[in-house]
């Protein structure tokens, strides 16, 4: 019995299953990437060879690739930061418990329990260059009207809008869940200090709602640089890749062309590039939240 | 600390042991199709069913899949030895797709329905169908529908839904516009036309085309200039010239004079804005697939003539498309026969009649073409007859295995063209053919 419990409680065998399971649909599949990443493999022949760099350096000469980069780039940056200074703003205004608050939150979370596909087609319509709500709004305000997703110009921005939107009431209730959490004796202290507005904002508010901005940061970095659904549904990444991503082009390149050597070789710079990133994250950013 | 790092590494070591059975999972499925193979030629006394997967483009439960589902069965009922199972896998794209990914873990179908032009793609896993089908029905085929069904002599793609894209014209318009009403013969002709046809006051518009998701529609034009997609091998692209960029220029030119309607101004519509434009007699000539025939001319308050695509140089030539049957070589020889059987039952006159006169795809037979059923259609609908009769000048497709990444490719830059029509088109198409190329080079 007690040697039973004994293996049982062996903490090897108690991570085993969690173990296991990292093993074999993420370890496995990653190292599995990396060899297939230095090989040429023709899926119809069956044929298999080494070849060393050749798919790195054919991915670091693509005129493609830079683009796509950039794009993720600047996809990233502006869903993040507007998509976190948003949520924020619109957080200071919500977080009081009136009905009218919790109205407002529910209207702005509801894309979030909708389907992407539903969501993204509808604002297809309002992006329509022709009879598009949007272009008639511009109109009205005497403004000059887009071409939203059709044109090359406009169509990164056009995908930046229907995520920030769609991530919007996620962030914002994560934020209002961070604000009601900060103990109402510390904004009770700093009123009878005489603290302006603003200085509980800057001083109180924003240090104690740091722990919860910093996860949202990193959420929402992972989902924009992992974006897929949208540019799929509505730009297949075009006109000429204008609105393409890194991880709709690995798709291109391996379910559309069929080069699996290329979109591993894709997914190992992508995953090395995010790596970087969280580490740059931590780094950064972890000393500067304040945690109670 | 000792057993620590013990346990640690019997760990890592059945970690290692999960990864590495699941890699060898690959070699038992390696041998089913042997194994299929033996069963069935040891055992012929148990007549177990030989079974034939099919992967069909369409959903067995509704529209065009309904039909052949239906044909299925009947061939399934006809031949109890044999059963037939039709699975649809989504589209072209699909079949390819999961064909790819079946070729990887060795779990191929029998029968594949795949896009004409992917013969080039899977030619080393396709049967010599001259084996399995009898030389009857291979020889019974429309030759213009078979143009892109040969190997190195080989026949291994046997038709199946097919067209080609035609003139569709307002004929109520042209007659009044006091036009021929035969129809434009060059592309030259087909711009006069459509400025004699544009109403700016009644906002129609001479005539409308569009490229297509594979640029299909491109690539006819391409021909009828005179044109070639890629050289013999596959190893050159070779439209990077005039005659790949001249449609180019013609739609551009044809947007900015207005006497063309531009798809490429609204959502990824394309086909049904014009068809829809096209029925409200705002577009009075549609460059589009034989597959829209019977939208276009059932549902319209004016007659609807068609003709050949225009040309440019005195030879005409264009694509035909859809999709033909291949049956994977890795399938059992029973497989195989049984594929083939079924592939001949499809071509039967009964089969290819009623196909033809449920889907409007083409007929692709020969011997169909003198049923009385098809010659009486045809007399009703002769709008019919004038696609039938282009097939003879239909151009094979490009024999390269990386077509479908190369259209893919493609078709952006000729959408971009259309979206800015201020760009040129030279640089346009050959911007195309220094992408198309770096795939070919990237995938040889």
């Amino acid at each position: 019995m007690c040697m039973v419990n004994k293996i049982i409680r062996n903490p090897y065998i108690l991570i085993a299953p969690a173990i296991i399971l990292v093993s074999v649909f993420s370890l496995y599949p990653i190292l599995f990437a990396v060899r297939v990443s230095f090989m040429n493999w023709d899926t119809v022949l069956g044929t298999k060879e080494y070849v060393g760099f050749k798919n790195y350096i054919n991915i670091f000469k693509d005129p493609v690739f830079w683009m796509v980069l950039r794009n993720t780039l600047i996809f990233a940056f502006f869903t993040v930061v507007i998509g976190i200074v948003l949520a924020f703003v619109i957080g200071i205004f919500l977080q009081k418990n009136r009905l009218s608050d919790n109205l407002v939150q529910s209207i702005i979370f509801t894309p979030n329990i909708l389907s992407a596909v539903s969501v993204t087609v509808m604002w297809m319509w309002l992006m329509d260059p022709n009879v598009g709500i949007l272009n008639f709004v511009l109109k009205w305000f005497g403004l000059p009207t887009l071409k939203w997703m059709m044109s090359p110009e406009t169509s990164l921005m056009s995908i930046i809008i229907v995520s920030i939107w769609k991530g919007l009431g996620y962030n914002v209730m994560i934020v209002i869940a961070g604000l009601q959490s900060i103990p109402r004796y510390i904004y009770e202290a700093a009123k009878l200090d005489k603290a302006g507005r603003w200085t509980t904002l800057f001083r109180i508010t924003l240090p104690l709602l740091s722990p919860t901005l910093f996860f949202l940061l990193i959420t929402s970095i992972i989902s924009s640089f992992s974006a897929f659904d949208v540019v799929s549904l509505m730009t297949k990444g075009g006109p000429e890749n204008s609105s393409n991503l890194i991880v709709y082009w690995i798709y291109q390149i391996g379910f559309l062309q069929f080069n699996i050597g290329k979109a591993s070789a894709g997914s190992i710079l992508f995953m090395i590039m995010v790596s970087i990133i969280a580490v740059i994250n931590y780094a950064f950013f972890n000393k500067k939240v304040h945690y109670q | 600390m000792k057993i620590n790092l013990k346990n640690a590494v019997a760990m890592g070591l059945l970690a290692t042991v999960i990864g590495v059975t699941g890699c060898s999972k690959e070699s038992p499925s390696t041998d089913n199709s042997q194994d299929g193979a033996a069963q069935n030629a040891s055992a012929p006394e148990a007549k177990e069913k030989v079974k034939v997967d099919f992967w069909s483009i369409w959903d067995p439960s509704q529209g065009n899949g309904k039909l052949m589902a239906d044909a299925v069965k009947k061939f399934n009922d006809a031949n109890p030895d044999v059963e037939v199972v039709m699975s649809g896998q989504g589209g072209y794209d699909g079949v390819a797709e999961k064909l790819e990914a079946a070729l990887v873990a060795k779990n191929t179908p029998v029968i594949a329905q795949i896009e004409e032009s992917f013969l080039g793609r899977y030619n080393p896993i396709a049967a010599d169908l001259s084996k399995y089908m009898s030389q009857s029905t291979i020889d019974n085929y429309i030759e213009g529908l078979t143009r892109s069904s040969f190997a190195d002599g080989v026949f291994k793609a046997a038709p199946m839904n097919r067209s080609t894209p035609i003139l569709y014209m307002n004929a109520d318009l042209v007659k009044a516009a006091g036009l021929d009403p035969a129809g434009p013969k060059t592309w030259t002709e087909l711009q006069e036309y459509a400025k004699k046809l544009t109403d700016p006051a009644k906002g129609i518009y001479g005539f409308s085309g569009y490229w297509d998701s594979d640029a299909w529609y491109w690539e006819s034009a391409v021909y009828s200039y005179g044109g070639e997609m890629v050289n013999k091998d596959g190893s050159q692209v070779a439209f990077d010239n005039e005659k790949g960029s001249s449609i180019v220029k013609l739609f551009q030119d044809m947007i900015k004079d207005k006497t063309m309607l531009n798809a490429y101004s609204a959502q990824e519509n394309q086909s049904d804005l014009i068809k829809q434009n096209f029925l409200d007699g705002k577009v009075a000539m549609d460059f589009d697939s034989i597959g829209s025939m019977g939208q276009l001319i059932n549902n319209t308050k004016f007659n609807v003539s068609v003709a050949y695509q225009p040309q440019e140089g005195g030879k005409n030539s264009m694509v035909t498309g859809g999709a033909n049957a291949i049956i994977i070589d890795k399938a059992t020889e029973e497989q195989k026969k049984a594929a083939g059987k079924f592939l001949d039952f499809l071509s039967q006159d009964e089969n290819v009649v009623s196909f033809f006169e449920q889907t409007g795809y083409l007929p692709t037979t020969k011997s169909a073409l003198e049923t009385p059923e098809l010659k009486k259609w045809l007399q009703e609908k002769p709008q019919f007859k004038v696609a039938i009769d282009q097939l003879q000048f239909a151009h094979s497709r490009p024999w390269s295995k990386n077509w479908k990444a190369i259209y893919t490719s493609n078709v952006e830059f000729m959408k971009s063209a259309l979206i800015d029509t201020s760009k040129d088109p030279k640089q346009v198409v050959h911007d195309a053919a220094v992408a198309a190329q770096k795939i070919i080079d990237e995938n040889k």
